[in-house]
C-alpha cells in the first residue's frame, strides 16, 4: 500500500489506477471523455470540427477501449449524426456535462474535456464559440470546481485559447491550449493533429503501448509546426501545456519548464483486459516495472549532475532489471 | 565655343550688373556642361566687370577645381564676399574639402567644424545649399567619427525641408546612403531627385552608381547616358573606367582614366584606379609611379589603399587585399573601412581569429557599417557550428547537419584533393576549410558581407563555402558536384596565384565536374543551343562578358556550359597540357589574347570560329531539330521539330494516347538525346513505360537521364522505386546513394536505403544509413536509435550497439524490443 500511496502522490495515471483498483485501493475506471465541437461559422469549419470530433469519438471507442457510457459528445448540429452525438454543444449543455461527470465518475478516474472549434476574444475576455451564448473561461473554471480531487484534462483546440490555461490551471489539472497568446487568433490546426495522435502508435514515443497526453501534445505541436514549414508560412499558433498548476503554459514541457510530468502519466486508454485479468505475480511485476521506470526517470533528471560513465552505468543497471522484468511479465501473461 | 568666347569678350565692355545678369547663366551652363576652360573665361570676364559678384568667383573656383588647379581655386573661393551673417558655409566646405584632399594647409578640420557651428547657429535662416554643406561636413568628419553619419543624414533632410524641389539635397542623401550600403533607399533618393529634374546629372550618376553596386548591367548604359550629357564629367568617366576594369578590359579602363586625367590631372580617384590597374597587370614600376604621383598630388586621398584592397578582392587576390587593407590602416589607424576590409579578407583566407579581431576593431570604430556587423554576426553563428577534421580538410556545418554531411563531403573532398593535385601538379596548403550554410543569407554574408548574392558556392582559395542543401534556394542541386567545382577553383587559384580569369576558371571547373562523375556539371539544354543559333552567346574569346556583364538573364548559366565546351575543345585539339600551360601563363601575367596565341596558336577570331564549328559538330543534329521549320503536315514549328515533338508527346501522354506519345517522344529523343531533366523525353518516356507496366524500359530511360543530369532528384527517386519493385536491391541502393548527394536530409531516403542494406545483410552500410536517420531529428527517435543499435549489433560493433540501445531506452524505457536487444548485446559482450 505504501507504493500505491507514492504513486497516487505523483499522479493518477490510468495505469496506476488500474493497479490500485486490483490491489484494493481506490476504484479506478476507464477515463471519462467529453468531446465538444463548436460553431463552425462556415460550412468548411463545421465539417472540419465534425470530422475531428467523430474521429476522436471513434478512436475512443475502438482504440482506447472506452465504453460508450464514458463518452459524451456535444456538437453544433446533432442531426449530422444522431447515433453519435448526445446533444447540441450549447454552453449550458457543456456545463451540465461537467456536472454530470462529477457525479458519475469515481475519485480516481481521469476526466478529459476536449473542445474543437473557434474562440474569440472580446473586451479582454476569450470565449468558446458555441451555439447560443458563448462560454467563457471563468464559467468553465467554475464548473470544473465540481471535479476537484480528480485528475482533469482540458484541451482547448481553438484560436486565442491561451487565457484558458491561466483560468483553468490547478492541482491535478492538465490544461492544453492551441495558442500561446491571445493574439494568435487565426483558425488553429492543433485539434486535428491532437486527435490523430491517438489514432495509431506514431505518437507513442516512449513505446509503452499507450499515448499519453504529453505525447499527444508533443506530436500535435510538432505536426502543426511541420505543416506551416511545408507551406513555407510563418506559424500562427504555438500550443501550450500546463500541468504543474502554476497557470503558465509551456510550449516545450520538460523538467526545465516544470510542466509535463503529470501529462506524461495520464492516458486516455481503458485498462487492458489481459492486464486486469493477470494474476498477482503479473501485477507485482507491473508494479515493479513502474517503480523501475520511476527510478529511471529520476536518474535522467540527475543526468546533468552525474559523470557520463556513472550515469550510463546506473541507467544500464536499471534497464537490465527492467528488461528481465518484462521477460518475466510476458511469461506470466501466457501462463 | 565661338559663341561663348564672343560673349565673354563682349562682357569686358558691359557694366557690372548687366554683365552679371547676362553672363552668369552662361558661365554656369558652361560649367555644368563640363566646358571648364570656357566657364573659366566667362567667369573671369564677370569678375573683371564686377569684382564683388559672388557667383562669378564661385563659378571660377569650381571651374578651376574641376581641372585640378586647386591652389587657384582656393584663391577664387577666398575672393567670394562674405554674406551678411559671415562666411558662406558652402564656400567654406568647398575650401575645406580641397585643403583636405590635396594637402593644402591644415585648417580643413577647423573649417569643417566651423561649418557645423555656423549651421547650428543659423540653421533657421540658411538656404538649402549651405545646409547641405553642413551635411557634407558632418559626413566628412564621420569617416573618423561614425556617430556623425546620423548627423549628416538629419542635416540633409533639413536641406530637403528647406527646399524640397532642390534635387541636390536628394542626391546628397542618396550618396550618403549608398556609402553606407543602403542601396535601396539611395536609389529611391536619386529617383526623387530625377522627379525634380529629369536631366540632373548628379542624380543620373547616382543611379549608375547604385546599379553598379547592385551588379546591374544597366550601369554601363546609364553612365554612358551621363557622359553624353556631360562628356567631361570626371566622376562618370571614372565609373565607366571601373566598370571596364571589372569586365577585365584593362585597356579601355586605362583609356578612360587617361581621359579623366586629361580633364583633371590631379583627379585622385583616377590616379588611384590607374595604380589598381597597374597592380592587376603586375606592372610594379607603373604601380609605384602612380602611387608616388597620388601621394604627391593628393596626399589627403586616404581611401587609396582601401580601393586597392577592394579591387584586389574583386579579382580574387585576397592575400594582396589583406596587404592593402593593412597599408590603409597603417596610414590611418582610424580607417574603419580598412579594418573591415582587412577582417573580411582575412576570413576569406581562413584566418578566422585574426579576421574577427580586425572586424571587432572596425566595429568599435564604425558600428554602423552593415558589412562589419553582418560579418561579426556570422562569426558568432560559426562559433555554434560543428567542426569535423579530416586529413586535409576542416568541415564546418550546422550541428544538426554535420553528421549527415561529413561522411559524404569529406570523402568527395579528399578524392578531389588527390585528383586535382595529381592532374595539376599543385598542392594547396592544408587544412583547407569547407563551410556549409543552412541559410542562404548567411552564405551571402560570407561572400560579400551583405545579403543578396545569387550563387550557391564560392571558393576563396583556402576556403570553400557553400549553401547547404537545406538552404533550398536554388532547388535540387547535387552538392557533391558543387563541392568538386569549388575545389577545382581553389586549385586553379592557387596554381595561378589567383590570376586566372573567371571565364577560364568556371569553364575548367565545369569541365572537371563533367569528367568526375556521370551527370555532374552543366549539360546542354535547348535554351543554350537556341541562344547559340540566335547568336546570343558571348563570343568564345570574350566569354568573361557572360559572367561579368551578362547581356541576357540566362547568359551566365550558358557561360558555364560554354566555358566547359571550350575546355573540351582545347583538350581535344591541344591536349590537357595546353590547359596547364594557359594556367601557368595567367600566373605569369599573360592575357587571354596573348595566351591564345602563344599556347594554342589562335587569334581570338579563330577561337570563335573553332568554337562555332565545335558546337555544330557536337550538337549539329540537335541544332537542326531546334531550328524553326515548316512541316508539310504539321505546319509551322517556330521552336523546331524537337520542341514540337516533345510538346506533342507530353500532351498525348496526358491524354492517355500512349502510342502517339511513344512515337513522338522517341523521335524527339533521337533528335536530341543529350537533353535530360524533368521536362525531357527521358522523364516522359519513363512515366509512359511505368504506366504500361514495362519497368525495364522505364529503368533504362531513367538511368540514361541521370547519367546526363545528376541533379534530377525525382528521376533518382523513381528509379530507386523501380529497382526496388523489380527486386534489384543493389541497384536501388546505388541509386539512393546518388540521390543523397542531391537531398542528404531526407530521412525517408535513408530509411529506404537502410532497409535495402539490411535485407542484403550489409549491416555496416545499414548502420551508416540508420545513423543518418538518427541525425535527422526523426519523428520517432527511440525507434530510430533502436534500429541503429540493431544494425551495429548485426555488424558486430557491440560497443556502438550498446551506446545506441541505451540511447533508445533512455527515451523509451518500456520499449520491449530495445530491452531485449540490450540483454542480447550484453550477453554477446560477455557481461
Amino acid at each position: 500500500m505504501a507504493a500505491a500511496q507514492r504513486l497516487r502522490v505523483s499522479g493518477r495515471a490510468l495505469v496506476f489506477a488500474v493497479l490500485l483498483a486490483v490491489a484494493g485501493g481506490a476504484i479506478a475506471d476507464a477515463p471519462r471523455l467529453v468531446i465538444v465541437s463548436g460553431l463552425g461559422g462556415e460550412s468548411y469549419y463545421s465539417e472540419l470540427f465534425h470530422r475531428w470530433a467523430t474521429t476522436l469519438q471513434d478512436v475512443a471507442f475502438h482504440r482506447l477501449g472506452l465504453p460508450a457510457s464514458h463518452v459524451i459528445r456535444l456538437a453544433e448540429d446533432p442531426s449530422r449524426a444522431t447515433e453519435k452525438i448526445d446533444d447540441v454543444s450549447s454552453a449550458k449543455n457543456v456545463l451540465d456535462a461537467v456536472r454530470r461527470l462529477a457525479e458519475d465518475s469515481g475519485q480516481a478516474d481521469v476526466v478529459a474535456i476536449v473542445y474543437l472549434g473557434h474562440a474569440s476574444s472580446r473586451e479582454g475576455e476569450t470565449k468558446l464559440n458555441l451555439p447560443g451564448p458563448d462560454l467563457s473561461a471563468a464559467e468553465l473554471a467554475a464548473a470544473l470546481e465540481s471535479l476537484n480531487g480528480k485528475t482533469v484534462a482540458v484541451v482547448i483546440a481553438a484560436p486565442a485559447s491561451a487565457p484558458f490555461v491561466a483560468a483553468l490551471s490547478g492541482p491535478d489539472r492538465i490544461v492544453i491550449a492551441a495558442t500561446a497568446h491571445e493574439s494568435e487568433n487565426q483558425h488553429t490546426r492543433f485539434g486535428g493533429y491532437f486527435v490523430d495522435a491517438f489514432a495509431d502508435d506514431t505518437a507513442d514515443l516512449n513505446k509503452d503501448k499507450s499515448v499519453s497526453l504529453l505525447e499527444a501534445f508533443r506530436f500535435a505541436s510538432k505536426e502543426v509546426a511541420r505543416s506551416f514549414e511545408v507551406e513555407g508560412r510563418i506559424a500562427t499558433e504555438h500550443a501550450i501545456l500546463d500541468d504543474n498548476g502554476d497557470g503558465s503554459g509551456s510550449t516545450e514541457p520538460d523538467a526545465d519548464t516544470g510542466d509535463g510530468l503529470l501529462a506524461g502519466r495520464v492516458h486516455l486508454r481503458a485498462p487492458d483486459a489481459a492486464e486486469t485479468a493477470a494474476g498477482a505475480a503479473a501485477l507485482a511485476l507491473q508494479i515493479q516495472a513502474r517503480q523501475l521506470v520511476d527510478r529511471i526517470e529520476a536518474i535522467k533528471r540527475e543526468k546533468r549532475s552525474l559523470e557520463s560513465d556513472a550515469y550510463l552505468e546506473r541507467l544500464e543497471d536499471l534497464l537490465v532489471q527492467l528488461a528481465l522484468n518484462r521477460r518475466a511479465y510476458r511469461r506470466e501473461l501466457v501462463r | 565655343m565661338r559663341r561663348i568666347v564672343l560673349s565673354a569678350a563682349l562682357g569686358l565692355f558691359l557694366t557690372g550688373v548687366a554683365a552679371q545678369q547676362t553672363l552668369a547663366p552662361d558661365a554656369r551652363s558652361l560649367l555644368e556642361a563640363g566646358r571648364f576652360a570656357d566657364a573659366e573665361a566667362a567667369a573671369r570676364a564677370m569678375t573683371m566687370a564686377s569684382p564683388d559678384a559672388p557667383e562669378a568667383w564661385q563659378i571660377l573656383a569650381e571651374a578651376l577645381a574641376a581641372v585640378g588647379r586647386m591652389e587657384e581655386a582656393l584663391e577664387a573661393y577666398r575672393r567670394i564676399p562674405q554674406g551678411a551673417n559671415g562666411p558662406r558655409l558652402d564656400v567654406q566646405m568647398a575650401m575645406a574639402r580641397i585643403e583636405r584632399l590635396y594637402g593644402l594647409g591644415d585648417r580643413w578640420e577647423e573649417r569643417m567644424n566651423r561649418v557645423l557651428a555656423g549651421y547650428r547657429a543659423r540653421r533657421d535662416t540658411l538656404p538649402a545649399a549651405e545646409i547641405r554643406a553642413a551635411g557634407d561636413a558632418a559626413w566628412q568628419l564621420a569617416r573618423e567619427d561614425p556617430a556623425r553619419y546620423a548627423d549628416a543624414l538629419q542635416i540633409y533632410e533639413h536641406a530637403i525641408r528647406r527646399d524640397p524641389d532642390d534635387p541636390s539635397s536628394h542626391v546628397a542623401i542618396g550618396d550618403l546612403l549608398l556609402d553606407r550600403y543602403n542601396n535601396e533607399e539611395a536609389l529611391e533618393a536619386y529617383r526623387t531627385a530625377l522627379e525634380k529634374n529629369k536631366d540632373f546629372v548628379p542624380a543620373l550618376l547616382g543611379v549608375a552608381r547604385s546599379q553598379h553596386f547592385d551588379h546591374s548591367d544597366g550601369a554601363l548604359d546609364t553612365v554612358r547616358h551621363v557622359l553624353k550629357k556631360q562628356p567631361n564629367h570626371t566622376g562618370a568617366i571614372l565609373l565607366l573606367a571601373r566598370l571596364n576594369l571589372e569586365l577585365e578590359d584593362y585597356e579601355e579602363a586605362e583609356t578612360l582614366i587617361d581621359r579623366a586625367l586629361s580633364v583633371n590631372p590631379r583627379f585622385p580617384a583616377a590616379l588611384s584606379l590607374a595604380a589598381a590597374i597597374a597592380f592587376l597587370r603586375g606592372d610594379d614600376v607603373a604601380f609605384d609611379v602612380h602611387n608616388a604621383r597620388l601621394r604627391e598630388q593628393a596626399p589627403g586621398y586616404t581611401t587609396h589603399f582601401e580601393t586597392l584592397a577592394e579591387v584586389a578582392a574583386q579579382n580574387r587576390l585576397y592575400e594582396r587585399a589583406e596587404e592593402f587593407a593593412l597599408r590603409a590602416i597603417v596610414l590611418n589607424p582610424n580607417a574603419w573601412r580598412g579594418h573591415a576590409l582587412l577582417g573580411i579578407n582575412r576570413l576569406r583566407l581562413g584566418k578566422m581569429h585574426a579576421g574577427r579581431e580586425s572586424l571587432e576593431t572596425a566595429f568599435r570604430g564604425d558600428p554602423f557599417d552593415p558589412r562589419t556587423k553582418n560579418a561579426l554576426e556570422l562569426l558568432d553563428l560559426l562559433d555554434g557550428y560543428a567542426k569535423f577534421r579530416s586529413a586535409r580538410f576542416v568541415l564546418t556545418a550546422h550541428p544538426r547537419e554535420m553528421e549527415v554531411l561529413a561522411p559524404r563531403v569529406i570523402e568527395i573532398a579528399e578524392q578531389a584533393y588527390d585528383y586535382f593535385s595529381g592532374v595539376y601538379g599543385y598542392q594547396p596548403s592544408t587544412p583547407m576549410r569547407i563551410e556549409f550554410y543552412r541559410r542562404h543569407e548567411d552564405f551571402s554574408v560570407r561572400i560579400t558581407g551583405l545579403v543578396g548574392v545569387d550563387i550557391l558556392g564560392v571558393s576563396f582559395g583556402p576556403v570553400v563555402a557553400l549553401d547547404s542543401p537545406s538552404a533550398g534556394v536554388f532547388g535540387p542541386v547535387n552538392f557533391g558536384a558543387t563541392l568538386w567545382h569549388e575545389l577545382a577553383h581553389s586549385f586553379h587559384m592557387g596554381l595561378t596565384e589567383s590570376r586566372v580569369p573567371r571565364w577560364f576558371s568556371e569553364g575548367l571547373a565545369v569541365f572537371e565536374e563533367r569528367r568526375a562523375r556521370p551527370g555532374w556539371g552543366f549539360d546542354v539544354s535547348p535554351g543554350f543551343l537556341t541562344a547559340f543559333l540566335q547568336g546570343r552567346l558571348a563570343p568564345a574569346s570574350k566569354l568573361n562578358q557572360a559572367f561579368l556583364r551578362p547581356s541576357y538573364p540566362e547568359q551566365i548559366v550558358h557561360g558555364y556550359f560554354q566555358g566547359a565546351l571550350l575546355m573540351e575543345l582545347i583538350h581535344r585539339d591541344h591536349g590537357f597540357e595546353a590547359i596547364l600551360r594557359m594556367l601557368e601563363g595567367y600566373r605569369d601575367g599573360g592575357t587571354t589574347e596573348s595566351l591564345l596565341r602563344e599556347v594554342l596558336g589562335l587569334e581570338p577570331t579563330a577561337l570563335d570560329a573553332a568554337f562555332d564549328a565545335y558546337v555544330r559538330e557536337r550538337f549539329g543534329h540537335a541544332l537542326t531539330a531546334l531550328t524553326p521549320v515548316t512541316d508539310p503536315e504539321a505546319g509551322v514549328m517556330p521552336r523546331g521539330r524537337y520542341v514540337h515533338l516533345l510538346t506533342e508527346g507530353r500532351e498525348a501522354l496526358q491524354a492517355g494516347d500512349d502510342d502517339r506519345a511513344r512515337t513522338a517522344l522517341s523521335e524527339a529523343q533521337a533528335l536530341f538525346p543529350e537533353h535530360a531533366g524533368p521536362d525531357s523525353a527521358y522523364a516522359l518516356l519513363a512515366a509512359l513505360y511505368t504506366r504500361e507496366g514495362k519497368p525495364e524500359l522505364a529503368i533504362d530511360q531513367l538511368e540514361r537521364a541521370i547519367a546526363i543530369d545528376a541533379d534530377d532528384l525525382d528521376a533518382h527517386r523513381r528509379l530507386a522505386e523501380l529497382y526496388t519493385a523489380a527486386g534489384d536491391a543493389g541497384s536501388a541502393a546505388a541509386t539512393i546513394d546518388r540521390a543523397l548527394l542531391i537531398q542528404p536530409f531526407d530521412a525517408t531516403l535513408y530509411q529506404t536505403l537502410a532497409g535495402i542494406r539490411e535485407s542484403r545483410g550489409e549491416w555496416r552500410l545499414a548502420a551508416a544509413a540508420r545513423a543518418a536517420v538518427v541525425a535527422l531529428d526523426p519523428s520517432d527517435p527511440a525507434e530510430a536509435r533502436y534500429l541503429l543499435a540493431r544494425a551495429h549489433r548485426r555488424a558486430g560493433d557491440l560497443v556502438a550497439a550498446k551506446r545506441e540501445v541505451l540511447g533508445a531506452l533512455e527515451l523509451a524505457p518500456m520499449y520491449e524490443q530495445a530491452l531485449e536487444l540490450l540483454l542480447e548485446v550484453r550477453e554477446a559482450s560477455g557481461t
